[in-house]
């Protein structure tokens, strides 16, 4: 495993399994960790899970769906950046969505970009593609 | 000494002689008086002629006076503002003053002799005739009125006030004439009629009262408003005992404070109590009317009874309480539907594009994962399904703009729509550069309505314009305003390109509806319904014209300018 991977926050295990193909084809390269819920994601982020592994997570990026069962992709955001340990983790907001009331409480909360998922493959591959060139390779955080 | 005096002529000289004749004849009988006698003597009537002349200048001097005196009384009887007669038993004229005989029209010289009686009205004669015999019997003075015609044949009345002489032969009569005092008196009596009966027959609730206490007079207004009369309100404490329940309030400096004012008052709205026991309500205001005879300060109530109109009032509340609780509701149904509505396309544009991204997304790692073990028809099938997928997305999306146009409310401002135009425009030729299109715009295209959504109504119109002029060769689009009317702007956009048929133009701002084959121009049909949907937003119409092959032209009425309006 390497050191930083990447947090896919999916509920849809079908969009999970092709986000990870997309990112298999744009060779991202990375460890794909995905949680179901937004519980799940902050269980993982601030090393609050139940069982026997209570290490963090500490990704490089959060790919967040914002229609999540149980707690939302916003509450997860606020949640996030309220919390000094994950304030710094990019996070990206992926989602089918594209209300724009959503999409400014999104930059709002802190999100450092909005991303649509399009209903075509290759333009998701593309969309995926240039979020992880800026996000993993370019746009290293300070405190790493 | 024999004193020469000149002989007075006349009446004096006549008595001058019978004195010196006495005198002669009493000197004849008696002795010689000594000299001493003779001087005493001549002493005695030097002295007495003395006095004699003294006598006869204060006689001279009583005359002169009783001259002037006469003048001055013949002067005040015949110029006196009254007429004087002085008349027979049987009423004819013995004498009579200048003022006297002007009343009667008739010189003085004329007069005299002729009967009272004749200048009489003949309604008159009767009573004058009897009015003359009660004072010749009567030691009092007697007075009448009476009406007297004239020489002339003007009618006077007259105020006769007569004695009877001591002896009983005649009578002395002073005649005033109160013709115009009797006028004036009629006509102040009629203006008084006239204001008793606007009063009385008033129809508005109007009471006159004084500052005694004492009710003057009532409208009909106000007994058939209260049931109460006159009699039943003789004060006006009876009024606030009936009326208010209560006598009080009437006290010396309520009274003085009511009756001090010196122009009209509002006394507001008051609940009175009508003789039946029913509840009016009557707003009250006082007009001060200025004094009796007797001094005494009088007002006019008046009331305006507002029962019927407070109810009425009352019921426009109670409507309109129900209407805005009614309004209240519609609106909370209409905002429950609208956040349904929302929640629906919110869940369509997220929940059913998560399918679609698996149709697509999965028979594209299929036609990958499998290349080379596929047929061809089975990697055409799947480029079908594909295509499928990525249409109903484009659907949704058109669906959800649809259904958001407008919805975050109107910002109207005046805006030339000839810039947006020409943006477009130029944003569709650089989209394909290719394609040689002349454009045409109005040099400007002033309306009144919200600039995004016009620019979004302009997106559709000429994005519709290039699209359908993409085969027709020395293509053409214009944009243009035709005189508007009563605050309208009518804008069109016309091209010639493939055009519709005319007997579908109902169908052609209708959601999804499409005049054409999607496999000859692209679209989901949802771009006129959206130009619809703003112009009606706007409070506009849209219409459109054009045949197969010929072009069309779509015209779009907006308000214009508000400073263009008449």
């Amino acid at each position: 495993m390497s050191a930083a991977p990447l947090l896919l926050v999916e509920d849809n295990p079908d969009d999970a399994l092709l986000t990870r193909r997309a990112l298999q084809r744009c060779r991202a390269g990375c460890d794909l960790v995905v949680a179901g819920t937004g519980e799940e994601a902050l269980d993982l982020l601030h090393g609050t899970a139940k069982g026997g592994n209570r290490a963090t997570l500490r990704p490089d990026l959060v790919l967040l769906d914002l229609q999540l069962p149980g707690i939302s992709g916003l509450e997860v955001l606020r949640r996030l950046r309220a919390n000094e340990g994950t304030r710094t983790i990019p996070v990206v907001v992926l989602t089918s969505s594209r209300v724009p009331e959503d999409v400014t409480a999104c930059y709002e909360l802190g999100a450092n970009s909005y991303l649509q998922k399009p209903v075509e493959f290759d333009p998701f591959v593309e969309t995926i593609e240039a979020l992880s060139r800026y996000w993993l390779r370019m746009n290293v955080p300070p405190d790493r | 000494m024999t004193v020469r005096r000149p002989t007075p002529a006349g009446e004096a000289g006549r008595l001058r002689a019978r004195a010196e004749e006495r005198l002669r004849i009493r000197q004849e009988g008696t002795p010689p008086h000594t000299e001493v006698d003779a001087l005493r003597l001549l002493q005695e009537l030097q002295v007495h002629q003395i006095e004699l002349e003294i006598q006869n200048a204060e006689l001279e001097k009583t005359r002169g006076e009783l001259e002037s005196s006469l003048a001055r009384y013949t002067d005040l009887y015949d110029f006196a503002p009254i007429g004087y007669f002085t008349l027979g038993l049987d009423g004819s004229v013995f004498s009579a003053n200048l003022t006297g005989a002007d009343l009667l029209g008739v010189p003085r010289a004329r007069l005299l002799g002729r009967r009272f009686g004749e200048f009489a009205a003949p309604e008159s004669r009767p009573g004058l005739a009897s009015f003359l015999a009660r004072t010749l019997e009567s030691a009092r003075p007697e007075t009448c009125e009476l009406t007297l015609v004239t020489q002339g044949g003007l009618r006077r009345i007259v105020r006769l006030e007569a004695t009877a002489s001591p002896a009983g032969r005649e009578c002395r009569a002073a005649v005033l004439d109160v013709t115009e005092q009797r006028a004036a008196e009629a006509l102040r009596r009629e203006s008084e009629e006239h204001f008793r009966r606007a009063i009385a027959d008033n129809p508005v609730p109007i009471m006159i009262h004084d500052e005694d206490d004492r009710v003057l007079q009532l409208s009909s207004g106000w007994t058939h408003c209260s049931g109460y009369t006159l009699d039943d309100l003789p004060t006006l404490a009876d009024w606030t005992e009936r009326a208010y329940g209560s006598r009080t309030g009437l006290e010396k400096a309520t009274i003085d404070k009511l009756f001090s004012i010196d122009q009209t008052v509002r006394n507001g709205e008051w609940v009175v109590t009508a003789k039946d026991g029913g509840k009016r309500i009557w707003d009250f205001q006082t007009t001060p009317l200025g004094k009796t005879g007797a001094g005494r300060r009088v007002l006019l109530s008046l009331a305006v009874d507002v029962t019927e109109r407070k109810a009425a009032e009352e019921e426009v509340r109670r409507v309109n309480e129900g209407l805005e609780a009614a309004v209240r509701k519609r609106t909370a149904e209409l905002q429950a539907a609208n956040s349904e509505l929302e929640a629906f396309a919110h869940s369509v544009s997220h929940d059913l594009r998560a399918p679609l991204r698996a149709i697509s997304g999965f028979s594209q790692a299929l036609s990958e994962d499998c290349a080379g073990r596929l047929p061809p028809t089975g990697e055409d099938y799947i480029r079908r399904i594909r295509g499928g997928a990525q249409r109903m997305g484009v659907l949704i999306d058109d669906l959800l703009r649809l259904s958001r146009t407008g919805r975050s409310g109107l910002a109207r401002t005046d805006l030339d729509l000839a810039v947006p135009c020409r943006e477009i425009l130029a944003e569709l030729a650089s989209g394909s550069p290719e394609r040689h299109v002349e454009t045409v715009v109005a040099e400007s295209l002033l309306v009144h309505g919200d600039a995004h959504l016009l620019r979004q109504l302009l997106e559709n119109l000429l994005g519709n314009a290039w699209k359908f002029t993409a085969a027709t060769a020395g293509a053409r689009i214009e944009v243009g305003a035709e005189a508007g009317t009563d605050g309208w702007q009518e804008l069109f956009v016309r091209d010639n390109g493939a055009g519709f048929d005319p007997a579908y133009v109902g169908k052609l701002f209708r959601p999804f509806q499409r005049l054409h084959p999607e496999s000859v121009f692209a679209g989901t049909g949802i771009g006129l319904a959206i130009v619809d949907r703003i112009a009606r937003y706007h409070g506009g119409t849209v219409g459109a014209e054009g045949e197969v092959g010929r072009g069309a032209t779509f015209r779009v009425r907006l308000p214009a300018p508000e400073n263009a309006r008449p």
